[in-house]
């Protein structure tokens, strides 16, 4: 699991990459976000299980590809699924539909921190 | 009279003994998600569940009518009806109770175990949270993420145990009350 620090908007970070979808079966800490899961769905569609925290938003993104830059390499990322705030703890299930891409990355964002 | 004191003994006992078997039912539907928000939600189920001990058997139940496609089950808690809790136990893969992949199925039977632990709380508060109403089952879909039907898990007094302790009971008022007319 990596954390990054990303700017005022997004201030918790968390990317899993998927490679061959191996699926492992943790559930997080309160208070850490955290995806709990990938897995294969149906066909060739995604399943990103995370739990989330009262009062705060979640976004998954995705990302397929990553590109030459003056830093290095970009990542270029998309939003599959944003989860509002609500009062509560909970866990939602997000699926991703592109059945096109053999290799995806996934993180999960989360506001505020 | 000692083999009315017997078989009082034998009902009371036997009474005690199938009261360690609590009964379960978990009614699924889309109103008990209103405070979830989202307007479209369909579909109904129903899960009936025993515990013995720390173990939670799922013995029969189906769900229909989904807007979506299935992607997860599971037994959260704790949370009273019209709040939202943590994931405790997956029903779905890989415990595979709910099959994903459907918008209506019947749910699988087989014995669930409760772990000390599991959430952050100690098996004896599980086991009174699950008696007490406080957790429930709630079936995710492809429109749904967070959840589109949910059924809060409620005891059900097993009417077998109830006839049987009462059996028990009238015999021994019977008998005592023919022991304090003999006096």
């Amino acid at each position: 699991m990596k954390r990054v620090l990303s700017g005022r908007s997004v201030d918790r970070v968390v990317t899993v990459a998927t490679v061959g979808l191996a699926a492992a079966v943790v559930l997080a800490d309160a208070g850490v976000p955290h995806i709990d899961i990938v897995e294969p769905f149906l066909t060739n569609q995604v399943l990103i299980h995370f739990n989330t925290d009262a009062n705060r938003a979640y976004t998954v993104q995705r990302c397929t590809s990553f590109v030459p830059s003056s830093n290095g390499v970009t990542a270029v990322w998309s939003n599959i699924v944003h989860v509002p705030a609500q009062p509560f703890n909970d866990h939602f299930v997000a699926v991703d539909t592109n059945k096109t891409l053999p290799v995806r990355f996934y993180r999960l964002m989360v506001t505020p921190q | 009279m000692k083999l009315r004191l017997i078989l009082s003994a034998l009902f009371i006992a036997a009474g005690v003994q199938v009261a360690s078997t609590q009964g379960f039912v978990s009614n699924l539907d889309t109103a008990q998600e209103a405070h979830n928000g989202g307007a479209g939600r369909t579909g109904s189920g129903q899960v009936y569940l025993y515990l013995t001990g720390s173990t939670l058997s799922i013995s029969n139940g189906a769900y229909s009518g989904l807007s979506g496609t299935v992607t997860a089950a599971h037994i959260h808690g704790p949370a009273a009806p019209g709040a939202n809790a943590s994931v405790l136990y997956f029903l779905s893969s890989p415990a595979g109770f709910i099959a994903a992949g459907g918008t209506s199925g019947a749910i699988t039977g087989g014995n669930l175990t409760l772990v000390d632990g599991t959430g952050g709380i100690s098996l004896a508060n599980q086991l009174s949270q699950l008696t007490s109403g406080q957790w429930y089952i709630n079936i995710h879909t492809t429109t749904f993420g967070s959840g589109e039907i949910r059924g809060q898990i409620t005891l059900v007094p097993e009417p077998t145990t109830a006839a049987v302790l009462l059996l028990g009971a009238g015999c021994a008022g019977l008998m005592l009350r023919r022991r304090q007319q003999a006096n």
